[in-house]
């Protein structure tokens, strides 16, 4: 078998034939970790093949070799095997040489023994793996502290212990031709479309690359039109959160090795939303999304409009303010709209930069970098001071954006409209804004409209852009199945009733 | 315990839904209509219709109530398609107001907003680049965006009302006293001409509706009719320092005006920023429409939107002085085109049921 070649054929119940196959498959013994452990089962010839450190050693020596080597009975077949002598948890019987390499590789134990058709494969997992720890990036003050890991299989089960629920369905797959890659499609049974769920099946099903190392990559591979500029996903790392998008109907796509669950059909205020907006009462969480919403107008609009109105309509600005800046900007070597563009690439440096630099460099590197951007560039007369202001503001505006892929969309708009700004002022920049408008409220995440409910206008839990109080949120999202669309029926608090 | 707020069937839910469907459409058509309406105004035939804008704009309420009436009618009889022949005049129709869309952004933004650019250098680009945003399997987009841009409109509207208009004088409310019945009437002509989209909108507002949603239908006329009168009340609000001016004054002068009187210079720039929206939604809007129009009426599988916005280029290019006289025997003449072709429309579906 060329080597790289996907595995194929089938076991039978020749021994050697069957160790051939295997050994030929695992590139033993060329290959270091993979291990072959021959002993006897009732006298009769025993293999059992797994890969060095995927498998709790001790697990395999108490609960596999010890049962295996002190048995007594003659008729060794699958089922006595799986039945009487392994005492473990899941196992199972496979003839596919494939199913017995792609058990083999996550972690499990493959037993062949002589006389017996095929393999039994024993589920002893024991390879090394992150803890639960707390989010990186969704940080919150109220509400749960911890986060998904790179195993899918943790993950699920985190979101398991929230949703104690029979309605939760798992439906597990793979991707990647040649790596292939757990994939897990999580879902409320009768909250979500089922169409939805479909659709999510159907294209992870259609995915055609060798591997997929990342759940951002499954999320190009999947997204309605990967050439936009918003994501049409949304990535998690809070299995509170996922179990939130759960309830709202959404389906939840999780990857093996990846901190994170991708939830479709998105509404794109999603995108807007705090994990612990809903923790906190409706009022705190209002303003801090009345907050947010002007910290995205600032983002979008503040660098833009500062040039547009010292470069093309000066009638704009108060005469005091209007005489600061020309004076401030007659000292200036480069115009208004070259040094906002460049204030807003090294903004973006310098934020790139801090993402990247070990931890303990990064307060260092936010020092000087404040320090070059504000008062030493003032003071060597580079850009002028209301102009750092400006730029200061979009850069926190962006910052109070929870979705990172969103924060990163929203400097990529600023820049354009920046650059619409300068060549056509109020124009420009009011054309490009429709312009992106018109492309934003054309796009769909799963065949939904991706800014629905808001436009298109459509019945759905009105927690949107204020937040709704809870006990008025009687309605799930646009995207779940409409026959389970009310939450509650009667009133939420329902003891005001009684009193 | 008790219940005692009702359930939502699914029925229910997805009524409510073909509901926002139909709000919708109509908040993209009524954008179009007063889009329309301050076009006249960006052109400067402002010397007809603004003088007595008050007074034309209530007259203009019972032309659209009667036209969207008809429409209604003829839309419900027809099963809610759009009849072949109806939907060519109304592309034609709507390739107009395109048109007269490009034409007041550019007399806008080259007049005020970038004074020193060549009208080709802002008509062409918005048409090729809306054309190209609409482009493809994008349903709605243009209808979407005219439906949430409503909201920017509104705190602009707001914003001007606070800070624009108690600096009017008031005194000059009286246009049918100040430039007397002629020039109102003349006015209110003007106006109507700009609501002729009332008799198209309910072709497609009920295109989307279900069967079983006939409760839904006694809500339209009045959303409707109040959002017209809503529309018009702001073409009014926007006029009321006109009649300040001569007559003959143009568009620009006016807002000139208004910015002279206020020295508060947001409510300027929101005023301006709001119409160049307004009518680029109108635009975007107006073209998506004329193409499901082309599409029915040619039985197309799908009409190209770039070229046909492309092609209003041309006419936002002529020189305005050139194309004032056609515009104002034009404009108000397309009311009686699509009344005449809403009651065309009525009697061919009367004479194919005798049939």
């Amino acid at each position: 078998m060329p080597l790289n070649a996907p595995a194929q054929g089938a076991l039978t119940d020749d021994f050697a034939e069957n160790a051939r196959l295997i050994e030929c498959a695992m590139s033993i013994p060329l290959c270091e970790d993979s291990v072959k452990r021959e002993f006897a089962i009732a006298g009769r010839r025993a293999t059992v093949y797994f890969i060095d450190g995927m498998i709790d050693n001790e697990r395999i020596a108490h609960y596999v070799l010890a049962p295996c080597m002190q048995a007594h009975f003659t008729d060794v077949t699958p089922e006595s095997l799986m039945q009487t002598l392994l005492p473990v948890g899941s196992v199972a019987h496979t003839q596919q040489l494939s199913q017995l390499l792609s058990r083999v590789y996550a972690g499990d134990a493959a037993i062949i023994c002589e006389s017996m058709p095929g393999a039994v494969i024993c589920d002893i997992k024991g390879y090394v793996k992150r803890g639960v720890t707390k989010p990186q990036t969704e940080n919150v003050v109220q509400g749960p502290q911890e986060g998904f890991t790179e195993t899918l299989r943790d993950n699920i089960v985190l979101l398991r212990r929230i949703m104690r629920s029979p309605q939760l369905i798992s439906h597990a797959s793979s991707v990647g031709s040649r790596i292939p890659t757990r994939v897990c499609v999580l879902y409320l049974k009768g909250v979500a479309r089922e169409e939805c769920v479909e659709e999510v099946l159907r294209r992870i099903e259609g995915c055609n690359v060798d591997y997929v190392s990342s759940i951002g990559m499954l999320e190009q591979l999947l997204e309605d039109d990967p050439m936009a500029l918003l994501p049409q996903m949304i990535a998690t790392e809070r299995p509170d959160r996922a179990a939130s998008f759960l309830l709202s109907g959404q389906v939840l796509i999780g990857l093996d090795n990846a901190p994170q669950m991708l939830a479709a059909p998105l509404s794109a205020a999603a995108l807007f939303h705090a994990p612990d907006d809903s923790a906190l009462r409706w009022q705190y969480g209002t303003f801090l999304r009345f907050l947010r919403l002007f910290g995205v107008l600032c983002a979008l609009l503040a660098p833009a409009l500062f040039v547009a109105l010292t470069m093309h309509h000066t009638e704009g600005i108060p005469l005091s303010l209007l005489t600061s800046v020309q004076e401030a900007q007659s000292r200036m070597p480069i115009g208004v709209f070259p040094a906002t563009l460049l204030m807003l690439i090294i903004f973006s440096l310098i934020n790139e930069a801090c993402t990247r630099v070990p931890s303990v460099m990064g307060g260092s590197l936010g020092v000087v970098s404040a320090l070059i951007l504000g008062q030493a560039a003032v003071q060597a007369d580079i850009v002028n001071p209301q102009l750092i202001v400006m730029v200061a503001l979009s850069g926190l505006g962006s910052f109070v954006v929870p979705d990172y892929p969103t924060t990163i969309a929203l400097r990529i708009a600023q820049l354009l409209l920046v650059i619409a700004g300068g060549v056509a002022g109020y124009f420009g920049i009011f054309f490009t804004l429709f312009l992106m408008i018109l492309h934003a409220l054309s796009r769909r995440s799963l065949r939904v409209p991706l800014f629905a409910p808001l436009s298109p206008a459509r019945t759905d839990n009105p927690d949107l852009i204020a937040r709704y109080p809870v006990w008025r949120q009687r309605l799930r999202g646009y995207v779940s199945n409409p026959a389970s669309m009310l939450r509650a029926r009667g009133r939420m608090r329902g003891w005001e009733e009684e009193r | 315990m008790k219940t005692t707020t009702a359930v939502h069937s699914e029925e229910t839910l997805r009524a409510v839904n073909d509901r926002a469907v139909l709000r919708e459409n109509n908040l993209a058509l009524c954008t179009l209509i007063y889009a329309q309406l301050l076009s006249m105004s960006a052109l400067s035939l402002l010397s007809i219709a603004s003088t007595s804008a008050y007074l034309s704009a209530l007259m203009t309420i019972l032309p659209a109530a009667l036209l969207y009436a008809l429409g209604s009618v003829c839309a419900g009889r027809r099963g809610y398609h759009l009849p072949r022949a109806l939907a060519a005049v109304f592309a034609l129709l709507f390739f107009s107001d395109m048109a007269l869309c490009l034409l007041s952004l550019t007399e806008i933004v080259c007049a005020y907003v970038l004074p020193g650019a060549g009208r080709s250098m802002i008509a062409l680009p918005a048409a090729f680049f809306i054309g190209l945003a609409l482009t493809g399997k994008k349903p709605g987009g243009a209808r979407r965006a005219a439906a949430l841009l409503v909201l920017f409109y509104l705190p602009a509207l707001v914003i001007c009302l606070l800070f624009a208009l108690p600096e009017g004088n008031i005194g000059h409310l009286y246009p049918l006293l100040g430039y007397g019945g002629a020039q109102t009437l003349r006015g209110s002509l003007y106006m109507t001409g700009g609501v002729w989209s009332a008799g198209a909108l309910p072709f497609f507002t009920q295109r989307e509706r279900q069967p079983q949603l006939k409760k839904a239908r006694p809500y339209l006329a009045p959303l409707t009719a109040l959002l017209l009168m809503a529309l018009l009340l702001f073409f009014y609000a926007y006029l009321l320092p006109a009649p300040l001016l001569p007559g003959d004054w143009g568009f620009v002068l006016r807002l000139q005006l208004i910015m002279e009187m206020s020295p508060n210079t947001l409510s300027w720039s929101l005023m301006l920023i709001s119409r160049m929206l307004m009518f680029l939604s109108a635009f975007s809007v107006a073209g998506d429409t004329a193409c499901e129009c082309l599409h029915t009426a040619f039985q197309k599988k799908k009409a190209p939107v770039l070229p046909l916005l492309l092609l209003s280029v041309p006419l936002a290019l002529l020189p305005l002085h050139q194309l004032l006289p056609v515009l104002e025997t034009a404009l108000p003449l397309r009311y009686a085109v699509c009344l005449a072709a809403v009651i065309a429309a009525l009697f061919v579906r009367k004479k194919e049921a005798k049939a």
